[in-house]
């Protein structure tokens, strides 16, 4: 369809001025079949080695995108400005979409039985209007900010869209630092774990072949349970260790990108390590509403460099519980309480005492219940309601699948724990009385305990909401009444407040730099040790 | 009164929606465990609430006869070729050999199949514990004294141990070995009363 000349500045789809949009489809097309071929290649040499399809799919996209990014800069798109630092993330957000749809359809055509081969090539084929309109409306852009935005019509439309796809990649870029911190941090867990493991420590025997598993470390302890409700459900095993223990959002997660070909071990380990990237952006614009700007970066950076974060690496939920609370938590706060609700229902599944959300929402609802209308405060109230709601589903489930409501709790007693009125004495009497062979990481957690409680505190000084902090005290403290500070500095890492108050304590710089060195020094402590002690 | 309480009631029904929504959630993306996984978790409660006062033994071309008993937390089992096993959770320990050995069986083989053989609950519970946990149990349906009956393979690879429960009680009925060098069945005995067997 041909735009009409007093559209075409509109347009975000029209070329600049000496560039036909026909051509530079031509161009773009005639890369695309050099990718294609290349796609195709990889594809069958990777297969021949024996990766399985959707590896191998990935690993031909790989190839193809550099090469199809080299010339489409070079070459399709030339005429249009912009840095290559800044057309590459875009490009390669672009071509991860069209692989996204690539992946899709092959998997769907590998189901029907359609020869490898050819399902890629349709599959290909099927992401190249995704990755065109990609490349030109955003990839390698013409400059947006020369047209006049236009009242009505479909070119305004997709006018608008542009500027949205460019607002949002600008807030992205705005995360850059988090991400660095997110890296600088995973680095700190990760090249630990690997070094202990190739060195054997402590015991070789302890380990699988380093080239089969090198982040074995990260899988252990609780990430064989989490493993085995993702293969094969609950189980109640009576009187013994069962999995109902461990609640179920994560092993739904780890089955959700096994259908893109990923193993259960490596999905699980990078659903946690991104969980916890989208966690600290998260943090940070939640933060933001509670502190100044400067200690919302700092909470930030202590979140990352927390020394018991090291869990967020490991195969456990917590990366991808703190993702999710925090995100309900944002959205409460601006209002969006449909979707902090849904978050809210998923973190309830994720980790139970995400249910204590449902404190600091009951308070933001109440305080914006005036100014609401009547829809809204349905939703509000919804909010409130979502995760406890969440919870009484799990309870549904599991009275369906193993006749017990409450087996998620009472699985915990093959482990030590109940919960009862005296639960906070016997938990000082196990401190008190632990045994020398593992009193000292009982110690770490109850150490762990009370930092969280003084965070809490300090916290309150920086004006973080009352309810947000008896949400977190509840998080700390509640576990001890099951009889036991075991995994305490585990369970409060999903207390946000605890992160503020950190923050605030920091505003020092001395003792900014000093919290910092000591927290990243523990991590890779802590890290390294992991197989020492459960965390 | 009415338009406070209305979006209140619209959300609570709206929570009931989405508690059953996280139900069903759960219930298409989680796999359900299988048979043999449910079958086992049964006969694993029917065990822990029974004691087995011990067993006829047929080990190689051998009959034997097998006593349980409970020593504190040791269980004992007395064959009538004379020799007594201890069996703590699932470790088995000889405490006194038999008059005569079995030619051309190696001594640990024969102390496991004398011990799986001998209709110690505890035992089976410890390894049936074991198969479930590391989800190696697997359960055929078979016939024994021409009742139906589950076989339970506890444990993978060599040797094969396999229980066998009544298919209606789960009740342990029977027990099977076999390794490279032995094989052997036991018909196995309820205790008499609560306090005896182990």
């Amino acid at each position: 369809m041909a735009v009409a000349p007093q559209y075409r500045q509109l347009d975000p789809l029209a070329a600049p001025a000496g560039e036909d949009l026909g051509r530079s489809f031509g161009k773009f097309a005639l890369v695309g079949a050099s990718g294609f071929a290349i796609n195709l290649g990889v594809f069958a040499a990777l297969e021949h080695a024996g990766l399985s399809h959707v590896s191998a799919a990935i690993g031909a996209f790989v190839v193809a995108a550099g090469s199809n990014f080299l010339w489409n800069r070079l070459w399709t798109f030339r005429a249009r400005p912009g840095a290559a630092r800044r057309q590459a993330p875009r490009f390669l957000a672009v071509a991860i979409l069209g692989l996204l749809v690539n992946l899709a359809v092959l998997h769907v055509l590998v189901l029907l039985s359609v020869p490898d081969l050819v399902a890629q090539a349709t599959g290909v084929v099927a992401a190249v209007p995704v990755t065109f309109l990609g490349s030109r409306v955003w990839s390698f852009p013409d400059d947006a900010s020369s047209r006049v935005p236009a009242a009505d019509g479909r070119l305004a439309v997709l006018y608008r869209l542009e500027l949205r796809l460019v607002r949002i990649v600008e807030a992205t870029s705005r995360y850059t630092w988090i991400v660095r911190w997110w890296a600088l941090s995973r680095v700190l867990v990760l090249v630990p774990a690997l070094v202990v493991q190739l060195a054997g420590w402590p015991r070789d025997s302890w380990y699988p072949p380093f080239v089969e598993r090198p982040f074995a470390l990260l899988e252990a302890w609780d990430g064989r349970w989490y493993r085995m409700v993702a293969e094969r459900g609950y189980l109640v095993v009576p009187h013994h260790q069962s999995d109902t223990a461990f609640f179920p959002l994560y092993p739904l997660a780890m089955r959700a990108v096994h259908v893109f070909g990923l193993s259960l071990r490596t999905g699980g380990l990078l659903l946690a390590n991104l969980g916890l990237l989208l966690a600290l952006v998260a943090l940070y614009e939640l933060a933001r509403t509670w502190v100044t700007e400067a200690d919302a970066r700092r909470t930030v950076t202590y979140a990352a460099l927390f020394p018991i974060g090291f869990v967020f690496s490991m195969q456990y939920p917590e990366g991808l519980a703190l993702a999710v609370l925090a995100l309900a938590g944002l959205l409460a706060v601006r209002g969006r309480w449909v979707g902090a609700g849904l978050f809210a229902a998923l973190a309830a599944l994720a980790r139970p005492e995400c249910v204590f959300l449902a404190l600091p929402f009951a308070a933001l609802a109440r305080r914006q219940w005036p100014e609401l209308p009547e829809r809204r405060r349905t939703a509000a109230v919804l909010g409130v309601l979502a995760a406890p709601a969440s919870l009484a589903g799990l309870c549904i489930y599991e009275f369906r699948t193993t006749s017990d409501p409450l087996a998620f709790s009472h699985a915990q007693q093959a482990w030590g724990r109940f919960g009862s009125a005296d639960g906070v004495v016997r938990a000082f009497h196990e401190l008190i009385h632990a045994s020398a062979l593992d009193r000292e990481w009982l110690y770490r957690d109850a150490i762990f305990c009370a930092l969280y409680l003084g965070c809490l505190l300090l916290a309150r000084r920086a004006g973080v909401p009352l309810a947000w902090l008896a949400a977190g005290a509840l998080i700390v403290l509640l576990p001890l009444w099951s009889g036991s500070f075991t995994s305490d500095a585990r369970f409060g890492l999903l207390a946000l407040p605890v992160y503020p108050g950190l923050a605030y304590a920091a505003r020092n710089r001395l003792v900014d730099i000093v919290l910092r060195v000591v927290s990243a020094c523990l991590l890779v402590v802590f890290s390294a040790t992991i197989l020492l002690h459960w965390p | 009164v009415t338009r406070s309480l209305r979006p209140i009631l619209v959300a609570l029904a709206i929570a009931g929606v989405l508690c059953g929504a996280a139900a069903a959630l759960l219930e298409l993306g989680l796999p359900a465990a299988t048979a043999s996984d449910r079958i086992g978790a049964d006969a694993l409660r029917v065990l822990q609430s029974t004691r087995g006062g011990g067993a006829a033994v047929r080990l190689g071309n051998r009959r034997l006869v097998a006593v349980c008993r409970r020593v504190g937390r040791r269980r004992i089992v007395s064959l009538s070729d004379g020799s007594v096993l201890a069996v703590t959770g699932a470790k088995v320990r000889r405490l006194r050999a038999p008059v005569r050995l079995t030619a051309g069986v190696d001594a640990p083989d024969l102390v496991a199949a004398e011990a799986d053989l001998s209709g110690n609950h505890g035992l089976y519970v410890s390894e049936l514990v074991g198969a479930l946990g590391s989800g190696a149990l697997t359960v055929r349906e078979t016939r024994y004294d021409g009742a139906s009956a589950y076989a339970l393979r506890i444990g993978a690879g060599r040797p094969v141990v396999e229980l066998v429960v009544d298919r209606h009680t789960l009740r342990p009925v029977a027990a099977r070995y076999a390794s490279s060098s032995l094989t052997g069945s036991a018909r196995l005995r309820a205790a008499t009363d609560r306090t005896a067997g182990c």
